[in-house]
């Protein structure tokens, strides 16, 4: 059945909120996702570089705002710039609904711009939207 | 002058604090939540029930925080995220405010008699936040089995007063004054719908807008809380933004 799951990227530094998806995924079902915690290992994730040279490329990533080092904003445009790299789709998550925020997400790319569920009810419903949209509805440019 | 601009940047900093602890203190909240409702989930049914209870009110509290800190940003960008007035109409926007609070009236049996109100400059979210706020405010405090709320509209010289009224106890104690302090409800051991930020935020808005908020309690009975705000002139409306296109109302809508 392994053909058949749906490889994503979270890029997550809090540990709570990395507990939170790892386990409402687990639970849902259908997803391999991958972890990372800083924005330059996000990159060299998707460029499968070093460490990351078997990783089976991801078609989603799931993209926390505020990441220390490397942060959030830098990896989208990095991402949406690079030939490579553009057709990844992007959700940016943040517990952040802040005007700024959102505008900068779009402007350098971003797929779509979620605030982070409140309550676990509230994320499940974010996976079963993520599933159904990107993975049933949505052509993907990948093979 | 100086002391003038002491103020500003005093005013400032507060609200950029209250933006920060919004903002920051959510990760931690959400992190107690999912986890509290993780354990609920998982291990619920193997609580007796005076665990089961601590666990809910654990549950409760944050969740209620959760609230307050929603309010609190809410409060602390009404005047830093101010968008530009426009004229909108008060009776469009009660209806708004209405239909967001279908379920509580439904639920709270109340009525709501809507008197014919006048159009003001304003920015129309923070405006429906205003009455949408009343109203509740109405419609969980107001008299008990069938709260009866009615909005009417006078002009007074170059203020248009729009007094929203209830038919309940009235705000408790001799200083009505007191509930619109910030988190002022939150000490009354009764109180445990409310974040006991609806009046300060309706009070910010209102004086935003270049008007006022006052409570009183009625004599013949019931709460009342009067909102005036400026009658535009026609300098202020040549001035304004133009209103946007709007789909016309269906005829569901017409009763606002």
């Amino acid at each position: 059945m392994t053909e058949h799951l749906h490889h994503i990227l979270l890029v997550e530094d809090d540990p709570a909120d990395i507990f939170l998806a790892q386990e409402i995924f687990k639970e849902h079902g259908g997803f391999s996702m991958n972890v990372v915690t800083s924005g330059t290992e996000a990159l060299d994730l998707l460029r499968r570089k070093g460490k990351f040279k078997h990783v089976e490329r991801p078609k989603l990533v799931l993209l926390d705002l505020n990441i220390p080092g490397l942060d959030g904003r830098e990896v989208l445009r990095e991402i949406k710039s690079s030939d490579d790299l553009r057709s990844t789709i992007v959700i940016v998550m943040s517990t952040s609904d802040a005007p700024t925020d959102i505008h900068t997400s779009y402007m350098l790319g971003a797929n779509c711009f979620v605030t982070k569920p409140v309550g676990i009810d509230g994320f499940e419903r974010l996976v079963d939207a993520i599933e159904k949209f990107w993975f049933e509805f949505v052509k993907l440019p990948f093979d | 002058m100086e002391e003038h601009e002491k103020l500003e940047r005093t005013k400032a900093e507060l609200d950029e604090l209250a933006y920060v602890v919004s903002h920051d203190l959510r990760a931690p909240l959400r992190t107690i939540l999912h986890n509290l409702q993780f354990l609920q989930r998982r291990c619920g049914d193997q609580l007796d029930t005076e665990n089961a209870n601590h666990l809910e009110r654990a549950l409760e509290a944050t969740e209620k925080s959760h609230h307050m800190l929603d309010d609190l940003l809410v409060y602390s960008r009404l005047k830093t995220r101010a968008r530009p007035h426009e004229l909108v109409d008060c009776g469009e926007l009660v209806g708004r405010a209405l239909r967001e609070l279908s379920e509580l009236l439904a639920r709270s049996g109340g009525e709501v008699t809507c008197g014919e109100l006048p159009q003001v400059l304003a920015d129309r979210q923070q405006l429906q936040l205003l009455f949408k706020h009343l109203i509740q405010n109405g419609l969980r405090y107001g008299g008990g089995e069938r709260p009866q709320i009615t909005i009417s509209c006078e002009r007074r010289g170059d203020n248009f007063r729009i007094a929203v009224q209830d038919n309940g106890p009235g705000f408790p104690g001799n200083d009505p004054e007191r509930a619109i302090r910030m988190f002022a409800s939150l000490h009354d051991p009764e109180e445990r719908q409310g974040t006991g930020m609806g009046l300060p935020i309706c009070r910010s808005i209102a004086e935003v807008h270049g008007g006022s908020l006052a409570i009183a309690n009625l004599e013949e009975g019931g709460a009342c809380v009067c909102v005036t705000l400026p009658v535009p002139t026609d300098e202020a409306l040549t001035k304004a933004e133009p209103p946007r296109v709007r789909i016309i109302q269906s005829s569901r809508d017409s009763s606002s």
